[in-house]
């Protein structure tokens, strides 16, 4: 298989703290790689700085083959690198089938589309998630299970190739994480997506990815099967004092 | 050579301090409350005026005037922040817009009343001879103003640091939402902010008054200037704007001596535009008092 | 070559490999039909019926209608640059006079014709706009209401210091008028009502285009969350410095407008605070983002200005601004959002406003 997605060496810094150091790693095509560690790690950052909304102190960045360490943030959005945000960063004062029309219509295939085509193609992302009824509904006042289903709607209407999800399951019920999980292991079959998925909740992850990374204090910790990781002496340190293990 | 060099020097030092005082009540309304109070120059022209006509139309003596002018800046600020900045606290453009209007309403009020011909003149000098410095000869009431306004900043930095009052405001610069929390009566403190903040220009403009040509036009200026400084020591932080007054002191004396005196705005200007396109944040960082 | 394919509502035009999408709704028609119609016959009636229905010399009442014709031209590459920017811009009316001074001295000392300068007010507004346009990503929120604040105080302050090139207050006379006079002063204002009104129209024509295509709905974003638009892929930074310098190439057209419609051009009057509040007051009485509102608010500016002028001399601008603020105050949502409460509809994705500056 092909790497999509190669770090090496990547570094941050904030003032004096590391957020991310010297991390490396690559992800494969049509892989879900779990990211987890506790809060603090440094997990949201590493998003961050793939999806360009910071840039490295040091290190590269190479997607399908390409630099991009110093590719803006839409620039890196146009070769495919769609992202969700922590808290749903979706637009409060339009509805939900405006936001994601807003993404087509801005993404690199919509140019090619006239608003109705776009209007159409937006209702179909949206009836994929479910959200159809609530197509009318402004997205301030959607539900928290909502809002993560309208930001996954929108970042694939983009038509991504590497999806960074983060922290999907924040603020969710189990019944309600479980069918987000599911939802997101079927789009990555029915779309041929990668998708790199960050996670406090270790359960989820533990089923749903291939891989997963562990972060700790900024550095990996364990790269490898979910199964085997877990196992590793120096992760189950780091979440010494958290329950989910 | 030499007396080119004491002057620039003087008027530095006397520039930089007065502009300082004037910027005071700005940068904190923009520190402490992130409110940006563009009916600030407003305050100018009715300390101004209002202690004219107390004095010259009403009646009162001078000392009458010059407390009742400051309790109508106060009013008018607490009127300013009851009506305008609390009703479109959420709204910043309208609210930035409203407040300009109010600047102007309040000027042309006083240019219908007392015309650019009315010469206002208030005897406020309280040293007016010359003083000598190296070479040059300096007007006395800039030397008071100067120290006056230097004064006004040490009771500032003393109310912010030893006070209750002072230390709640700091809080509120800090973290407003977590203030709110911790049960700060925020109406009160900030409209007892922004009453703190109007009274230093007041005092500095009527003791420049008797040197300066008053027209109910100055107060574009006089702001101008305020806005010059607060903007770049970075908005509400007392060190930057401490630093920004006196280089801007400095161009204003440098142009003013040495170059062309109808450069001075000019010049400060352009240097102001140039330092925010590089440093957008202005100076210093914005995120304290001190 | 352009081939158009009609459909049910609207006409779809293939174009060099893009499409172009054009809503024709006769239905929504009616109620913009009758305003502009309105909007057209109003100089004429004004022109015919001043002087016997109103007892009052037409060139005043003529002269209104150009001032809120200014406003519209003014404040509606304003509405469309603070969307486009994400950020509120005090500086309009610099750019109106960066057009007019253009003009102004193009025409008296190089006796340049009123057609050339209008390309030379607009490059030369959208040259400075271009040179100045970083501070649109740079700065953020009150520093940069404050430096477009103070872009007027640096244009007058130079006025001033080269009055010798300027003439500062009294400004620069002798500028080439934009028509051979008819000998009629009064027909002479009508035309140049038409004029005014023929920019006007030029503006909300391509404002509300822009608002309606992609490119608008981009700015919608912008305006809405810059980090949201740039994980769409949009292209913030090039959005952001084509709208800045566009629409600032607008507005000074509105001061070569003036300057050929006076035949002067005095910088200081219009670099003055209150202009700008006109400005800004218009835009934002009109409702948010409503470009057809600006319409409506203009007129209601220059009627209440003109009003106020007459019957209270040198104390209007008092009155006339504590008007506005009393309507800012209670019409939150302006003049257009009184009319959309009541006939709402929405058949086209339209962006709604909000600023945060």
């Amino acid at each position: 298989m092909i790497e999509m997605l190669k770090v090496s060496n990547l570094t941050k810094r904030f003032g004096g703290i590391i957020a991310v150091n010297d991390v490396s790693f690559e992800i494969k095509k049509g892989e879900i790689v779990g990211l987890i560690g506790p809060n603090g790690a440094g997990k949201t950052t590493l998003v961050n700085l793939i999806s360009g909304f910071y840039s490295p102190d040091r290190g590269k960045i190479e997607f399908n083959g390409k630099n991009i360490t110093k590719m803006r943030m839409d620039e890196r959005a146009k070769l495919g690198i769609a992202r969700t945000f922590q808290n749903p960063r979706v637009i409060p004062n339009m509805t939900a089938h405006m936001n994601v029309l807003y993404a087509i219509l801005g993404s690199e295939h919509g140019k090619e589309l006239t608003m109705t085509e776009a209007g159409a193609e937006a209702i179909y992302y949206l009836d994929l998630f479910g959200l159809l009824k609530k197509r009318d509904v402004l997205a301030g006042d959607l539900a928290i299970y909502e809002l993560r289903l309208l930001e996954l709607a929108r970042a694939l209407a983009l038509r991504p190739k590497l999806l960074l999800v983060d922290e999907a399951m924040a603020g969710l019920n189990p019944a309600e994480a479980e069918a987000v999980s599911k939802l997101i292991n079927r789009i990555r079959n029915e779309f041929d997506l990668t998708i790199m998925w960050i996670e406090h909740v270790l359960k989820v992850i533990m089923r749903s990815a291939e891989r997963v990374l562990v972060m700790h204090y900024g550095r990996l910790i364990a790269d490898g099967k979910p199964e085997e990781v877990v196992k590793k002496p120096e992760v189950i340190e780091a979440y010494i004092g958290e329950e989910e293990v | 050579m030499i007396a080119e060099v004491s002057l620039i020097v003087a008027y530095t030092f006397i520039f930089g301090s007065m502009y300082l005082g004037i910027a005071l009540g700005f940068t904190l309304t923009t520190g402490v409350l992130r409110v940006f109070n563009l009916a600030y120059g407003a305050i100018f022209l009715i300390a101004v005026y209002g202690t004219w006509m107390f004095w010259n139309d009403v009646g009162f003596g001078l000392i009458e005037s010059i407390v009742l002018s400051i309790v109508l800046v106060s009013v008018f600020t607490y009127a300013v922040y009851r009506i305008v900045i609390l009703k479109f606290a959420e709204l910043e453009d309208y609210m930035l817009a409203a407040l300009v209007a109010v600047f102007v309403i309040v000027e042309e009020l006083i240019a219908y009343f007392y015309p650019e011909i009315v010469g206002v003149y208030i005897p406020t000098t309280i040293y007016g001879e010359l003083v000598p410095f190296g070479e040059a000869n300096i007007p006395g009431q800039y030397v008071v103003t100067a120290f006056v306004s230097l004064a006004l900043l040490a009771i500032y930095l003393l109310f912010f640091t030893k006070t209750k009052n002072g230390f709640i405001m700091r809080a509120i610069s800090q973290d407003m939402f977590a203030s709110k929390l911790v049960g700060v009566n925020f109406n009160r403190t900030f409209a007892l902010a922004m009453i703190i903040a109007s009274i230093p220009p007041a005092i500095i403009m009527l003791l420049i008054s008797p040197i300066w040509a008053l027209n109910p036009y100055i107060g574009w200026s006089v702001f101008t200037i305020a806005i010059l400084v607060a903007v770049l020591g970075g908005l509400g932080n007392l060190k930057g704007s401490i630093m920004a007054a006196y280089i801007i002191g400095f161009i204003q004396a440098f142009v003013g001596f040495l170059l062309d005196p109808r450069l001075m705005l000019l010049i400060a200007l352009i240097v102001v535009m140039i330092v925010l396109i590089v440093r957008p944040k202005g100076l210093a960082r914005a995120e304290t008092i001190w | 070559m352009p081939k158009i394919e009609p459909r049910r509502g609207k006409i779809v035009i293939h174009l060099l490999g893009r499409k172009y999408e054009w809503t024709v709704e006769p239905r929504y028609w009616r109620n913009p039909m009758i305003g502009l119609a309105l909007w057209l016959t109003l100089p004429l009636l004004i022109y015919a019926t001043a002087t016997s229905v109103f007892h009052y010399h037409p060139i005043a009442l003529l002269s209104t209608l150009i001032f809120a014709n200014l406003l519209i031209m003014m404040a509606v590459p304003f509405n469309l640059q603070v969307i486009g920017t994400g950020r509120l811009s005090f500086g309009p009316h610099f750019f109106l006079a960066v057009g007019g001074y253009t003009a102004a001295l193009l025409s008296r000392d190089y006796g340049v014709s009123p057609l050339l300068t209008l390309p030379a007010a607009f490059f030369m507004g959208a040259i400075i706009a271009l040179a100045i346009s970083p501070i649109t990503i740079i700065s953020r929120g009150v520093y940069y209401v404050l430096i477009t604040m103070l872009l007027p105080f640096i244009l007058g302050e130079i006025t001033y210091w080269r009055s010798d090139i300027f003439g500062a207050e009294t400004g620069i006379p002798n500028v080439e008028l934009l028509f051979h006079t008819t000998g009629n002063v009064t027909l002479d204002v009508l035309i140049f009502v038409y004029v005014s009104l023929a920019i006007a129209l030029v503006f909300l024509f391509f404002v509300d285009r822009t608002l309606r295509s992609r490119y608008g709905l981009m700015m919608g974003v912008i305006n809405e969350d810059e980090d949201v638009a740039l994980s769409y892929g949009i292209n913030v930074r090039w959005i952001k410095i084509v709208t800045f310098t566009l629409t600032s190439g607008a507005m000074a057209i509105s001061g070569w407008f003036l300057a050929h419609y006076q035949g002067s051009f005095s910088g200081p009057v219009w670099l003055m605070p209150s202009f700008l509040i006109m400005v800004l007051l218009t835009a934002t009485l009109a409702g948010k983002g409503a470009i057809y509102g600006v319409v409506v608010s203009a007129y209601i500016v220059a009627t209440l200005r003109e009003i106020t002028r007459v019957s209270l001399g040198e104390f209007s601008v008092v009155v006339l601004f504590l008007i506005l603020l009393t309507l800012l105050y209670f019409l939150r949502e302006g003049f257009w959002g009184l009319y959309r409460k009541r006939r709402y509809r929405e058949y086209e994705p339209s962006i709604r406003v909000r600023r945060k500056t």
